[in-house]
């Protein structure tokens, strides 16, 4: 049989189990090892699997993972969501659609110290739903703005998605958090300007907030300026590495929740648990994706896929639309991180290739990783904001957050037009 | 049931101690690393070579209790709407996996530890031996392989932790 062959029935098997629901990650190392089977012993393909795991397991950049989502949990156990929400809303409440703007805010802020979606939109929804509920905000507007915002968590670095992006395809990651800023704001800014001209156009869809005295306003900033000032003005300015980042980062959120009286065990305790359950998670994934795609590369898959690709001689921009297009199907039915590994070492050969710079394609995937976060059937930050505010039906959720969807592939489209903007900070 | 629970808690307390301890070490190493390396022009030595290892181990201490939590993602919306004989097929192969896992880290570190013990084989900057962190391998392998063995034989699909 021809290596592409062994290769393309490894690939269908590896879906079929992942429709079953076979667990991903045991999904690719039984594959990936019945699949290199076909090309050396038991004991070649066994050092094989070890060494994916020893390279990646102890690689000093993937250290970054446990370490943002350490900070990230200590952030979200420790009550400083709520100081990010009172200072925003101290600034912006005022203004029509004042709740439902602070909620976009608040969860960029959150994003740029977290990077993880769904810590965002538990921490900033679980604060933010009772005071619109409270103020008459319309549901769908409401829920709507609150699920599509925590999705920013992953575009505002530092953000998980794109360090796993990074180490896969070996871009840097640095590069890859402030190519995100650009197209963050301009995310922000969107959702911000929409939700204003709906309000002013109808008030009635949610009541404005109450007014802060200057001092007041400035006042609300201290917390926030110091948790962001050492944990994002170090990683921002380039001064630290990524790993280094997360791991200052860290030490600057311990040591300020000990100054604020927050620290507890129990903080503690339930963030090293989340913490250990998603770094096993993503870490097991990202061994077994690295251990399967070794076998893909000795098939040669990639390498053909491009070649026919060529031999197609159409359009770069109709072969990306087509991954638009088969990334936005993924997203309804595929966990993110999944989807991201699972595809990548066939996608990513073939983007390159055609030109397209590995930076602005991860900048792209990561606003399309967001959109399937709130896209039916699976929109995993829907179903989180539903069990938020379970009076909210799950389809009044969805058709609330729809306006939002056009507008970030909007954003993607201009992005598409202008890739500069991406890379305008480098 | 009452082996199932002890196996269980002990992996658990296995995860939540070596997670505070690990978790804590890296966070103030690379600390301690970074501000010397910029603040005083003095890094510290071996700073990644003992992050790398503590990222190891973290791993390894994790693995055997994430079979048993089911913290691996998959695809729960077709999961949920199988019939029982399907599910129960995927989570066989699930299992298959993890056996093949398990047992793979348990070959490889039974090789290594003679090996890298009598070369001296350590990390690139400080040597840190690796020969301790492949027993706590070989433990791992032979941890996670009960875990998995132990599912099998209750039926058992500890908790539903999703995705993301």
């Amino acid at each position: 049989m021809e290596p592409v062959t062994i290769g393309l029935i490894a690939f269908a098997i590896l879906l079929g189990l992942t429709a079953l629901g076979t667990p991903l990650a045991l999904s690719l190392i039984l594959v990936g090892f019945g699949g290199n089977l076909f090309f050396y012993d038991v004991a070649q393909t066994s050092v094989r699997f070890y060494e994916s795991l020893f390279e990646n397991a102890t690689s000093f950049i993937l250290a970054a993972v446990p370490l943002f989502i350490f900070m990230g949990q200590l952030v979200h156990h420790s009550n400083i969501g709520r100081d990010l929400y009172e200072c925003v809303y101290r600034w912006v409440g005022r203004v029509p659609g004042g709740l439902a703007i602070t909620a976009v805010l608040s969860c960029a802020g959150f994003g740029a110290v977290t990077g993880l979606s769904a810590a965002a939109v538990a921490t900033m929804g679980s604060i933010t739903m009772p005071e619109m509920k409270r103020y008459g905000y319309a549901p769908r507007l409401a829920a709507g703005s609150l699920a599509i915002a925590s999705t920013l968590a992953i575009l505002i670095p530092p953000s998980l998605l794109m360090i796993i992006y990074g180490l896969w395809t070996e871009t840097s990651i640095g590069h890859l958090f402030i190519a995100g800023i650009v197209p963050g704001i301009m995310m922000t800014v969107a959702f911000c300007g929409y939700i204003y001209i709906r309000v002013v156009i109808n008030p009635e869809l949610g009541r404005r907030g109450e007014a802060f005295t200057l001092v007041e306003k400035f006042r609300s900033l201290l917390a926030i300026f110091v948790i962001f000032g050492i944990v994002i003005g170090g990683i921002y300015a380039g001064v630290l590495t990524v790993s280094e980042g997360a791991g200052v980062g860290c030490a600057a959120v311990i040591l300020l929740l000990v100054g604020m009286r927050r620290l507890n065990w129990k903080t503690i305790a339930l963030a090293v648990r989340e913490t250990g359950q998603l770094t096993v998670m993503v870490m097991t994934i990202f061994i077994g994706a690295t251990f399967f795609a070794k076998f893909l590369v000795v098939t040669d898959i990639s390498y053909e896929l491009v070649n026919f690709i060529a031999t197609l001689s159409v359009n770069r921009y109709v072969v990306l639309l087509t991954f638009v297009v088969m990334y936005l199907f993924l997203g309804m039915v595929l966990d993110t991180i999944g989807m991201l590994l699972l595809t990548l070492p066939i996608v990513f050969p073939v983007i390159t290739e055609l030109g397209f710079d590995a930076i602005w394609f991860g900048i792209i995937l990561t606003i399309l990783v967001e959109i399937a976060l709130v896209t039916p059937p699976v929109g995993f930050n829907c179903f989180v904001m539903h069990q938020i505010a379970p009076e909210i039906p799950l389809g009044q959720i969805f058709i609330g957050v729809t306006p939002f969807v056009f507008i970030a592939l909007g954003i993607l489209g201009i992005l598409t037009l202008f890739p500069g903007i991406v890379t305008m900070l480098f | 049931m009452k082996l199932e629970g002890s196996f269980h808690r002990a992996t658990g307390s296995l995860f939540f101690w070596g997670g505070v301890v690990l978790l804590m070490l890296m966070t103030v190493v690379i600390s301690i690393d970074a501000i010397g390396r910029y603040v005083f022009n003095s890094p510290l030595e071996g700073a990644q070579d003992i992050v790398g290892v503590s990222l190891f181990t973290l791993f390894l201490i994790i693995l055997p209790h994430s079979f048993f939590g089911d913290y691996q993602i998959r695809m729960d919306l077709f999961y949920a709407r199988m019939p029982g004989w399907v599910r129960t097929v995927a989570d066989l192969v699930g299992a298959a996996g993890a056996l093949v896992l398990a047992t793979v880290l348990a070959w490889q570190a039974w090789e290594n530890i003679p090996m890298f013990y009598v070369n001296h084989a350590g990390t690139l900057n400080v040597k840190i031996p690796y020969w301790p962190f492949n027993v706590v391998m070989l433990g791992t392998g032979v941890l996670l392989l009960v875990s998995v063995l132990l599912c099998v034989a209750t039926g058992a699909r500890a908790g539903d932790k999703g995705s993301h």
